[in-house]
């Protein structure tokens, strides 16, 4: 087989680079003979302060050194005639002559074009803000740390264009989902793709059975410098078939040469359910007062036909069962305030030829119901060694240890929030005895009391790599990495729960172990040829995911408080199971430039993926970028205002994967048993010819800096077009399984992107009154352009061309009639007529309704003020509706009679029907009734307008005088914060909050949390 | 530092390339060849080891939630007038309980995806057996496995009809739609139509008597032997109102088989149990392996869900003194209706979750026998005193004290169809029973009747809508949408 020889020759050959280049540094000598050493000290022209960090190398030739703390710097140089460049971020490069000196002093010039040369992280490498030809926006390690968020997904919210991070539950620990330009596929993969220090990373919920987890998580967002997101063809391309999503790249702290840093950080706060007062639980005399109408309103029998009178309809109440006595606030039962802790450490420093990055965390938060919360430790080591002018190595690794708590949430029973939207308020926890009330069939106290559902996830992620400089401008670098992480399980129910009961309790012990790998060989060219710059990068990549999963569970334990199964008598479940992923790669980057003007960033990359059929698994992906630096043109040099002007354009293809590991292979599943024998079944069917979904990014952006860089920003307009999208499309259910995965249709994101980054009012020497404003906001349409057979009806939503792929397909609920009170609905689209028969109703498209958002954005305004700051996001999320996927069963109207779960929702009380003549937004109560309020009735009526506003993060900072206070620190400071204190819900009658993910459906998930959280940062 | 070329190597070097040999086995040649490691092909059925574990996937479908696992056996009696669903329940069955079943029914679509998922694979098995040149040693272990797999789809096909198509006798010559035909295996992906009632019931009764002849006699517990093909052939011959075959594997069955009627004090106790002396096929489940809380005894106990109850107008159909009464016992539910009935016939429910499913009982047997003997009586009188007896062959074992019928005709028949009724409630066979006899339906709940007249649309189920959507070829049942 010749594709899969020439892969193996290719991963020889990388790994053996890799060896050859740590061989190298054992036995090779220094290739360059030190004949000289100049010194000296770099400082900076503003105030003369010396500068630490500055990149002192030499012009001709490849020996490099950095200045330390004082600004000091030695360097070899062979001879008398060198020429010593300096560089340092922020400053103009200098060159300067030795001219026979031993010692130098330098004096850098801060830098006019400061937006220019900020390095943004780009696949593969770095480029200053002024090659790159893509969009993207990075977003700095500080915005993220000490955040009271358990990942850094989470607080890249409103802070990126184009980037949408939505909380579906307020689950500490869980996945939030994140979406960059809209959606790309219908069934593969939507999530972007994670790079830490390089090396890809899966990041999901890694663990079996916990309602929900993140890796993301398991990293510590103190020890990211920062997170750069790539948007366009010109930056994700060439991450071929992973890109399709964008990209977003985790780069982490680094220790500089000189002095050692040494950070500690501590959070303390507590946090409360965020929107918990729209929706408060109604009492038993509320709820008394809507049955007793219910009761009177009913004629389902002869009984209730009879009843006119409240005092009648009340004494029917109660020999059915109603308990005036008691009273309970599910809200007080489920709900808490929880306390979230942080605590940072890190160290940071080195010498020229070592650095390093040091940090530990550790992080807890609980959960706004009882029950429910998340534990975080991690540790961090990077490290950096020059071993000589030829030779580097970097290694980064991190561990993490997660704990989450998760009681299973959406439709289930022991779901807390459903608990609390759907519990009677007469039935009482505990009964007199103070014991459990067993008549609850999933009483919440004894759920999270009793039961157990623990999960812990250990994580290891890192990369090992070495760089060898064959010349001065040709390196070749060759890098490993590993994304380790072992998630545990545990579930335990209590023989005294409803789960538990049938087998004198049971335990489940899940394991998963992913043990993904990726290995990186690149050879790298750089040189500058008077006005012409080229840089080369030629590459190749293989990596392989393998999830390995062991499952045991066991019934009848032999005393309480005793959990592992090793108390139990019954073994129950043994299992396991294996699936494996592999991918190898070829790549092919190229940088060019002239005279710093015109930039032109191309790559190409061939892909070969395991998920595929043998014909059709290698994908071919490229790109092109542009870019003009208008600033750079004669014409433009004269006008002061602009500092910054860029034009650039990109396009090119990227790809998604198959999610499905096996999608394309037909097979009979082997895990059937009937009477405890092993036997197998049909499983898939093969559906060979599935291709790569594609991917077609174009992006036109200008950025500028205008009155003295005062005022910088990007305007964004980008169009993905998507093709070949996989979806598992049902065949006739005859054939034994009832989907295979066709290649059915296509689709296109497009919109306008807008950042603004405004320094309003700023303060010469950085201690008077200043003023910043940060803005970005995003439109978003999507469109389907193609789809098999056209049109297709899916749950709540019609996918047809040119529609977008959440278009809202139900019945239409057209409010009350008056004079009944009777809940109406419109037979068909052209809403003629209404019918009070929900049978005789057709669903149909919704015009204009869509769960996704018009656009989105944030704003941070920042004021300081000698040492105190002040800065405020916030998150906006404008137009999209959300469904309300429970609302059938909250809204019962009287159907549910005196059921355990019948409450009515505290709106359905405030906007109900009464008498003829109200306009109400919802019917009459009718007890035992069956015109509305039954389960299946889905309708518009849970369908709610999204908007909402969020003042989504506000901290006052106090930098305290340390030479005033003789604080033995080099600085301190001290804040307060608040998390998602306020927000505005357009729709009044919406019960919840309105963050979900981009499906819009609102799935009884906790509700994020409001946090106020004190802190403290001190520098030694 | 000089590097001399004839010292040895230095040991990192040595080192490097060990860790480069063990990271390059990582790309092997199959480095993006990679199989489901849960997984056989499906060319791999070879000898009768393989056809073995086949059979036993065939099976396994039979368990599932929408199939005997609880659908098929809930719902026809939800919708007739054995059952309702408590007012405190989990959701589960609401549309079936308020006669509002709609085609994009979970439940119902459960049940023709894991009816056909045993046709599929009992197809494909077929045809894998077919192609193999049995050595002479192991031509009766392939037959009874080839039997068995005949067998099943029948049953498969069998319920399908009941289900999703009017009865045989809705038209004169059966020729309205049944259910998509399929009874060989292609690679590509199919789309069927309809076949016609009458289409379908002949390959039913072609494989059940194909099965007859290549099975053993001997009695495996929860799974098809000869004389279970001859029970279910005598129930396929009753649907078709052919009453001499019907008369005749009934009396086959009750007189050749193993199986005998469970005495009346023995009787409530073997609801407890598994595969009694009068159980001919039960689908069989297991401590570890059941459909958990999902099973239909989760959703009778009342320490489990029990929000499945029995109308008191059932109870109220049983004498005094009949012991089958005692399987309904009056109660308040926790939380839910007052002076309602809560279901004993499914008592594992709350423990071990694992109550088999009693697919065809010898009591069935002498009904089947006493309704094919009394329709046949109506023009030959000679046949009633055999319908008679075989009643009361089922009424007195409950009830010993009951007198004795004399009716004769559609009195008898009808009086057959109420003990139907009686003996097989919350098995699964109301509604059809009910349809086939062209009866009316009276829907019960706690407090509200409604009653529904023959022929009605409603009385089967719609086809999925995600048949309907994924194949263009199948015709919806009138009356759905």
């Amino acid at each position: 087989m010749k594709i899969s020889k020439r892969i193996r020759e290719t991963c020889s050959l990388g790994m053996l680079l890799l060896c050859l280049i740590m061989t190298w540094s054992v036995f090779l000598p220094d290739p360059v003979n030190a004949q000289q050493t100049v010194t000296g000290t770099v400082v900076s022209n503003v105030d003369g302060a010396p500068l630490p960090g500055v990149t002192v190398s030499l012009k001709q030739g490849i020996a490099n050194s950095i200045t330390d703390d004082n600004g000091y710097f030695r360097i070899s140089v062979p001879d008398g005639s060198a020429v010593i460049v300096f560089a340092y971020l922020g400053y103009d490069s200098q060159e300067v002559p030795v001219q026979n000196r031993q010692s130098l002093q330098v004096r850098l010039q801060q830098s006019e074009h400061l937006i220019d040369e900020v390095q943004i992280t780009v696949p593969y490498g770095n480029q200053t803000r002024r090659s790159f030809t893509g969009s993207a926006t990075t977003v700095r390690g500080e915005d993220l740390a000490d955040r009271p968020r358990t990942s850094f997904q989470t607080s890249l919210q409103g802070n990126v264009a184009g980037l949408q991070v939505m909380e579906s539950t307020g689950q500490p620990g869980a996945a939030p989902t994140v979406r960059l330009r809209g959606i790309t596929s219908f069934d593969a993969n939507n999530a972007p793709l994670y790079v830490v220090d390089g090396v890809p990373m899966l990041t999901q919920n890694v663990s079996g059975l916990a309602f929900s987890s993140n890796s993301g998580a398991g990293i510590n967002p103190n020890d990211i410098e920062s997170v750069t997101v790539l948007k366009d063809a010109s930056a994700t391309s060439i991450y071929g078939s992973q890109a399709a999503n964008g990209v977003i790249m985790i780069t982490t702290k680094n220790g500089k040469a000189g002095r050692t840093d040494i950070n500690f950080s501590a959070n303390y706060g507590i946090n409360r359910i965020s929107t918990g007062e729209r929706n408060k639980p109604l009492s038993t005399s509320e709820m008394t007062e809507l049955l007793v109408e219910g009761v009177i309103n009913s004629e389902i029998n002869d009984a209730l036909r009879a009843i006119t009178t409240p005092e009648a309809a009340y004494e029917y109440l109660l020999n059915q069962g109603l308990n005036p006595n008691i009273n309970t606030d599910w809200y007080d039962v489920i709900v808490q305030t929880g306390q979230y802790q942080q605590y940072n450490l890190s160290a940071s420093g080195g010498t020229e030829k070592t650095r390093f990055f040091l940090s530990g965390n550790y992080y807890t938060q609980d959960a706004v119901t009882k029950g429910q919360g998340f534990e975080r430790k991690t540790g961090r080591l990077n490290i950096q060694h020059q071993a000589n002018e030829r030779l580097s190595f970097n290694g980064r690794i991190s561990a993490a240890a997660q704990k989450l708590n998760t009681i299973p949430g959406a439709g289930t029973g022991q779901n807390p929030m459903r608990s609390l939207n759907r519990l009677v308020p007469w039935l009482a926890p505990y009964d007199e005895n103070g014991g459990y009330n067993m008549s609850i069939t999933h009483n919440p106290e004894l759920v999270r009391l009793e039961n157990r559902y623990e999960t812990n996830i250990y994580q290891a992620v890192g990369n090992v790599s070495a760089e060898y400089k064959l010349l001065k401008s040709l390196a070749i670098e060759s890098r490993a990495g590993i994304d380790f992480s072992f998630s545990d399980d545990f579930r335990y129910w209590s023989p005294l729960s409803r789960d538990g009961m049938g087998s004198n309790g049971r335990g489940m012990q899940y394991d998963r172990t992913w043990n993904n790998w990726t290995v990186t060989n690149l050879l790298k060219f750089n040189e500058h040829f008077s006005d012409w710059g080229i840089n080369v990068t030629l590459g190749q990549e293989a990596s392989r995911r393998n999830l390995k999963s062991v499952s045991t569970q066991a019934n009848n334990y032999v005393a309480e408080d005793l959990y592992t199964l090793a108390n139990t008598s019954e073994p129950y479940i043994a299992w396991s199971s294996e699936s494996h992923a592999s991918l190898a790669s070829y790549f092919l980057i190229g940088n060019f430039d002239y005279a710093e003007k015109y930039y032109l960033n191309a790559s190409v990359r061939r892909d070969g993926s395991s998920r595929f059929g043998q014909d059709v698994r290698y994908g071919n992906f490229w790109s092109i970028g542009l870019a003009w630096n208008l600033h750079k043109e004669g014409f433009l040099q004269g006008i002061d205002v602009i500092n910054q002007l860029k034009l650039r354009a990109s396009i090119g293809t990227s790809g998604n994967q198959l999610g499905d590991y096996y999608g394309a292979l037909g097979y009979y599943s082997t895990n059937q048993n009937y009477l405890n024998l092993p036997g197998f079944a049909i499983g898939q069917i093969e559906s060979g010819s599935l291709r790569w979904e594609r991917n077609r990014p174009l992006d036109v952006g200008l950025e500028f800096a205008l009155f003295n860089n005062r005022l910088d920003g990007a305007v964004d307009w980008y169009s993905r077009q998507t093709s070949d999208l996989i979806q598992d499309m049902p065949i006739s259910h005859t054939n034994g399984v009832t989907s295979l995965n066709y290649n059915v249709g296509g689709m296109k994101n497009y919109g306008v992107e807008i950042a603004l980054n405004s320094r309003n009012i700023v303060s010469k020497d950085g201690q008077g009154f200043a003023w910043s404003t940060n803005f970005n906001i995003t439109t978003q349409h999507n469109k389907v352009t193609a789809y098999q057979d056209g049109r297709r009806v899916e749950g709540r939503f019609l996918r047809e061309v040119g529609g977008d792929f959440y278009q809202f397909y139900l019945r239409e609920y057209a409010g009350v009639n008056p004079q009944t009170g009777e809940a109406l609905w419109y037979t068909n689209s052209s809403r003629d007529a209404t019918t009070t028969a929900y049978n005789e109703a057709a669903p149909y498209k919704l015009e204009g309704k869509s769960a996704l958002a018009d656009f989105f954005g944030g704003i941070t305004n920042t004021f300081s003020y000698k040492g105190v700051s002040l800065s405020a996001l916030v998150y906006f999320n404008w137009g999209g509706s959300v469904y309300d996927v429970w609302g059938q069963y909250t809204q019962s109207d009287g159907s549910a009679r005196l059921s355990e779960t019948g409450a009515i929702s505290r709106k359905a009380y405030e906007n109900r029907w009464q008498q003829p003549g109200d306009d109400a937004a919802y019917p009459k109560i009718v007890y035992g009734g069956s015109q509305s309020g039954l389960t299946g009735q889905e309708s518009t009526r849970f369908l709610y307008d999204g908007s909402y506003i969020r003042l989504r993060d506000v901290t006052l900072s106090y930098q305290l005088p340390a030479d005033q206070l003789r604080l033995p620190f080099r600085s301190t400071t001290v804040y307060v914060r608040g998390n998602n204190l306020y927000t505005y819900v357009k729709d009044d009658l919406l019960p919840f909050d309105p963050e979900t993910d981009i499906s819009g459906l609102l799935d009884q998930n906790l509700p994020i949390a409001r946090q106020f959280v004190f802190g403290i940062n001190v520098r030694f | 530092m000089h590097h001399n070329p004839n010292m040895t190597m230095p040991k990192p070097f040595w080192n490097s390339l060990v860790l480069s040999c063990c990271l390059l086995l990582g790309c092997g040649d199959s480095f993006l060849d990679e199989q489901n490691p849960q997984s056989v092909g499906f060319d791999h059925i070879k000898d009768v080891e393989s056809l073995t574990a086949a059979t036993t996937g065939v099976y396994s479908n039979f368990n599932a939630v929408n199939y005997y696992g609880r659908t098929f056996i809930v719902t026809p009696e939800l919708i007739g007038d054995n059952t309702f669903i408590s007012f405190r329940n989990g959701g589960r069955y609401l549309n079936h309980d308020r006669f509002a079943v709609t085609n994009g029914d979970g439940a119902v679509t459960g049940a023709w995806t894991a009816m056909y998922r045993v046709v599929a694979n009992a197809n494909l098995a077929l045809s894998a057996a077919e192609a193999i040149d049995w050595p002479v040693g192991q031509q009766q272990e392939a037959n009874q496995l080839v039997g068995e797999l005949l067998a099943c789809r029948a049953l498969a096909y069998f319920d399908l009809q009941r289900f999703f198509a009017q009865p045989y006798n809705f038209t004169a010559d059966a020729a309205h739609p049944g259910v998509p035909l399929v009874t060989g295996h292609s690679s590509d992906i199919i789309s069927p139509s309809r076949a016609t009632t009458a289409e379908v019931y002949q390959q039913i009764v072609a494989d059940l008597l194909r099965a007859e002849q290549l099975l053993q006699p001997q009695v495996k517990d929860g799974y098809f032997g000869r004389y279970a093909a001859q029970a279910l052939l005598a129930k396929v011959y009753l649907y078709m109102e052919d009453w001499q075959n019907a008369e005749k594997y009934a009396t086959l069955v009750i007189e050749q088989a193993p199986y005998s009627l469970l005495t009346r004090d023995v009787y409530v106790g073997s609801w407890a149990e598994k595969f009694s002396s009068e159980s001919i096929l039960e689908i069989g489940f297991t401590e570890t392996s059941n459909n958990g809380a999902n099973s239909i005894g989760y959703l009778t106990e009342q320490a489990a869900y029990g929000e499945l109850l029995a109308t008191k107008d059932l109870y109220d159909s049983y004498a005094e003194g009949d012991v089958r009464k005692t399987l309904f016992e009056p109660g308040d539910r926790v939380g839910g209706e007052s002076d309602t009935y809560f279901i004993r016939k499914y008592p594992r429910g709350a423990t071990t979750r694992d109550d088999n499913a009693k697919v065809l009982r010898l009591s069935e047997i002498y009904l089947i026998r006493a309704e094919a003997r009394a329709e046949m009586g109506k023009t030959d009188a000679s046949k009633n005193p055999g319908a008679q007896e075989d009643l009361m062959t089922i009424i007195h074992r409950a009830n010993p004290d009951a007198s004795e019928v004399s009716a004769v005709g559609d009195a008898l028949v009808l009086l057959i169809l109420d003990e139907r009724r009686r003996e097989l409630a919350v098995e699964g066979n109301r509604l059809f029973d009910l349809n086939r006899k062209k009866q009316p339906l009276v829907h019960r709940g706690h407090d509200a009747a409604t009653e529904y007249t023959y022929p009605n649309n409603r009385f089967i189920m719609p086809i999925p809508y995600s048949e309907i959507n994924a194949n263009p070829n199948v015709e919806q049942n009138p009356g759905w949408n």
